[in-house]
């Protein structure tokens, strides 16, 4: 177990690490073989190949496909070094080379082999032919204790009959059958994955390589394909220079992220099955892959791309869960996203195209219940007490039944979702509670907001505190107050922001406060201002603009509050399912609202207000209002006076998103934005209700 | 010119790419052929021959026409990688370039290399030091 780990910990630190019996290429180990005539030789390339941070990660994208037993087909410009990385990687391992440019290649024959005159025929009753194989077969033959790897270089440049051959070749090879040569009277040669691997390169079609045509899409699903660059990045190039005159080490120091752990072997299906989140992460995984796919279509990425290319409902999600078998080392997240960045966005090559797909995979992530003790089949193994396994087993068999009765469907949805926990006691005693916790100008409870707006409530009427004391302590630090927001007034009618007026106006003047809103000539009939009201609820509301939220547009702001729930409002917590969701959907649709904000700010609007991020986190222009209003009548202090705006998650009857703000003794004034816009004193107002 | 060459030679060894040389005509073309000879280069007549030269370390030359074949675009793309590998359709061949002591030099005329580049495979793509009179 020590030995184990210190050969993970050595892996870990040299970007290259070779044992007697295997090669890591940071972090993914493969086996040697025993080399042979056709392995190319070390010493070459200790003088001719520089292990820069770019060949480094190309070194690691060919040992996953090889440790993963798949075919990959690498297209990127002839500079970058694809064939000479492949042979050094084989000079490491001890692994056979069996090259075939299909540049020119006409005769399947000229792969497979052919019947030659037989050059040891001496008597008549010699055969007069001989077969000889050719370098596909000879890279296909099993031979004990070698590993072989067949190149095919410039693969976008073969023949349609050399491509029907190879995808026979490839058929066979996944499923470890029998390549048939029906050119030598149908020889049947077993084939081994494990034993052959298949590497085929290709330029980029167009883009200086006029004789390259791009492959038909349907062509490229039995590969696992990885677009590189045409040419090396800069800083690639330049560091590459330095280290050829010695002006820099070899080999640099890379972060661990760069790593990527395998396993020694592969994790069963059966127990893959059983770690907690796999289910949950499968759901997101399938919703993940329709929106890649979707974006692909819709040509939203790989725009540029000449080579045209698409995400295999089949194949992808095999290759997924292969390398998820061989990758998972107890961190079921970073697995996923990592198996995602290798089948998904590395076939990209635009930098901004595999942004737009990186968020989409950052949403793919599994929270573990809060408070659960359940540990899942994690491959890091501790000692545990009896008294905890039996703790465990215990609750890995009511997670068990829990399963099979939500799955028979004979409980309502949501049934066993936990419970959220308030505060305790009586409402009376919760509200003393808060209070101890925020201060007392910070809890408008029942006596305050009677007194602010003049209204009787009943206290069986009004919900508990639903915020834990530990929230309660973060909504303190982070300057945030706590209030009961009502419905109705003291008439039982909506409390609009129409009715808000009528009710305090005359008070407001009599106290020499002076108006509630400047002008409302035109939005006094918008439903926002005559017909809204707040939802009875107790919510948590921030006294300024949300840090850094001003200057962005919505969709940007919306951004900053994920980042905020993230790591203020949740800082170290684990962020509650509700709020993940929101942050799942909204990242499944950025892409497109990004879009539409240029192309149809009508629709991108209707899409922003519409989402659970939205709704859970910004207010409405009512509850805006109110929030400021209990606020100043109940402590004498004038939130968002200066010349600043919340913009609110509602849009005016014109489409645009209300801004309500400058509270100031001549009134508080409502603007309107397309989503777009982004102003310096256009911010958020961070407010959560549940 | 002959220390022209000679000093092009020099320049050429430990080239981890093949060279090329382009004469005038065929009769420039014999007066270089004679000064690669005299400076020890071998002629290699077909693939075979020169995976022979490039195993032993040997510096060789081959005489392109004004076709770029199939198993010697294999030779020229592949040189730079540390190995080569061809099945001339009889055997697979291999060899491993030592750059330290072996080369390949391609020797053409100018009218020869323009049919090549206009053909489908360029030579000029592949080949590293030139040299012309």
């Amino acid at each position: 177990m020590e030995a184990e780990a210190k050969k993970f910990e050595n892996r870990k630190n040299a970007p290259i690490f070779k044992t007697e019996e295997t090669v890591s290429y940071l972090g993914v180990e493969l086996p040697k073989g025993k080399g042979g005539e056709f392995c190319p030789r070390k010493e070459t390339y200790e003088r001719i190949y520089i292990n820069d941070e770019f060949s480094l990660d190309l070194q690691k994208k060919i040992a996953t496909a090889c440790k993963l037993d798949q075919p990959i087909l690498i297209e990127g410009g002839t500079s970058i070094g694809k064939t000479t990385t492949v042979r050094k990687m084989c000079a490491d391992l001890g692994w056979e080379v069996f090259y075939k440019n299909l540049n020119g290649t006409t005769d399947v024959e000229d792969l497979i082999g052919r019947y030659i005159p037989n050059p040891e025929r001496k008597t008549a009753n010699d055969p007069e032919y001989k077969w000889a194989d050719g370098p596909v077969t000879l890279g296909l033959r099993q031979e004990e204790g070698k590993i072989k790897v067949i190149i095919l270089d410039e693969y976008n440049s073969a023949n349609p009959n050399i491509i029907i051959r190879l995808h026979e070749v490839l058929d066979e090879l996944e499923k470890n059958g029998e390549v048939v040569l029906a050119e030598d009277a149908s020889e049947r040669v077993k084939v081994s994955k494990a034993k052959t691997k298949i590497i085929a390169l290709t330029n980029p079609p167009g883009k200086g390589y006029l004789d390259r045509q791009p492959l038909d899409p349907a062509q490229l699903r039995r590969w696992v394909y990885q677009k590189e660059v045409t040419e090396l990045p800069r800083d690639t190039f330049s560091g590459s220079v330095d280290m050829m005159f010695r002006l820099a080490p070899e080999t640099k120091d890379l972060e661990e992220e760069k790593y990527l752990l395998s396993n020694e072997t592969e994790i069963p299906i059966g127990e893959l099955r059983e770690i907690p989140g796999m289910r949950e992460l499968v759901e997101k995984y399938k919703e993940f892959h329709i929106a890649a796919k979707e974006l692909l279509k819709n040509r939203q990425i790989a725009q540029d791309q000449p080579q045209t290319f698409m995400y295999d409902d089949r194949m992808e999600p095999q290759r997924v869960l292969k390398f998820i078998q061989n990758f998972y080392r107890g961190d079921i997240n970073t697995v996923w996203k990592e198996a995602l960045q290798y089948f998904y966005v590395n076939k990209l090559e635009d930098w901004a195209d595999r942004q737009k797909l990186s968020e989409l995979i950052n949403a793919i992530e599994y929270v573990p219940p809060v408070e659960s003790k359940r540990k899942g089949a994690e491959r890091e193994k501790r000692e545990f007490s009896p008294e905890e396994l039996e703790k465990q087993k215990t609750l890995e068999d009511i997670e068990r039944v829990r399963k099979i009765i939500e799955e028979s469907g004979k409980v309502p949805e949501g049934f066993f979702e936990e419970k959220r926990e308030g505060l305790s006691g009586s409402l009376l005693e919760q509200i003393r509670n808060a209070r101890e916790i925020l201060g007392k100008n910070d809890v408008l409870g029942v006596e305050e907001i009677e007194k602010a707006f003049n209204i009787k409530l009943k206290t069986e009427d009004i919900p508990n505190i639903p915020f834990s004391q530990e929230e309660l302590e973060r909504a303190k630090e982070l300057g945030q107050f706590l209030i009961l927001r009502v419905d109705k007034d003291k008439d039982g009618k909506a409390f609009s922001m129409k009715r808000m007026q009528e009710v305090l106006s005359g008070e407001f003047e009599k106290e020499g406060e002076g108006k509630i809103f400047f002008d409302t000539d035109w939005y006094e009939k918008e439903g926002f201002f005559a017909t809204d009201s707040p939802r009875l609820a107790w919510a948590l509301t921030g006294k300024e603009v949300m840090p850094n939220s001003t200057n962005k547009n919505y969709l940007q702001q919306t951004e900053e509050i994920i980042a905020y729930l993230r790591n203020q409002v949740f800082k170290g917590k684990v962020v509650p399912k509700e709020y993940q969701d929101a942050i799942t959907e909204f990242t499944s649709q950025k892409v497109k609202i990004e879009k539409l904000i240029e192309d149809d700010w009508k629709e991108a609007a209707k899409i922003l207000e519409g989402l659970q991020i939205t709704q859970l986190t910004r207010q409405s222009p009512v509850e805006f209002m109110y929030d400021i209003l209990a606020y100043f009548r109940s402590n004498k202090e004038r939130l968002f006076e200066d010349n600043i705006y919340a913009w609110t998650r509602r849009r005016d009857s014109d489409g645009k998103l209300v801004s309500v703000g400058s509270f100031d003794s001549v009134g508080v004034s409502v603007g309107r934005s397309t989503p777009g816009r982004s102003n310096d004193d256009l911010g958020v107002c961070f407010s959560r209700s549940l | 010119m002959e220390n022209d060459i000679k000093k092009f030679l020099k320049l050429t060894e430990k080239s981890k790419e093949t060279c090329l040389m382009i004469a005038e005509d065929e009769k420039g073309l014999a007066d270089i052929e004679k000064q690669l000879v005299a400076s020890e280069l071998e002629k290699s007549k077909n693939i075979r021959e020169i995976f022979n030269s490039v195993r032993d370390g040997k510096k060789t030359y081959f005489i392109l026409n004004g076709t770029l074949g199939n198993n010697i675009y294999n030779v020229l793309v592949q040189y730079p990688t540390g190995q080569i590998n061809a099945y001339d359709g009889k055997d697979n061949l291999v060899a491993n370039p030592d750059y330290q002591k072996g080369s390949i030099l391609i020797l053409t005329t100018k009218e020869n290399l323009e049919k090549i580049e206009q053909g489908e495979k360029s030579l000029l793509r592949l080949v590293g030091l030139t040299w012309q009179k």
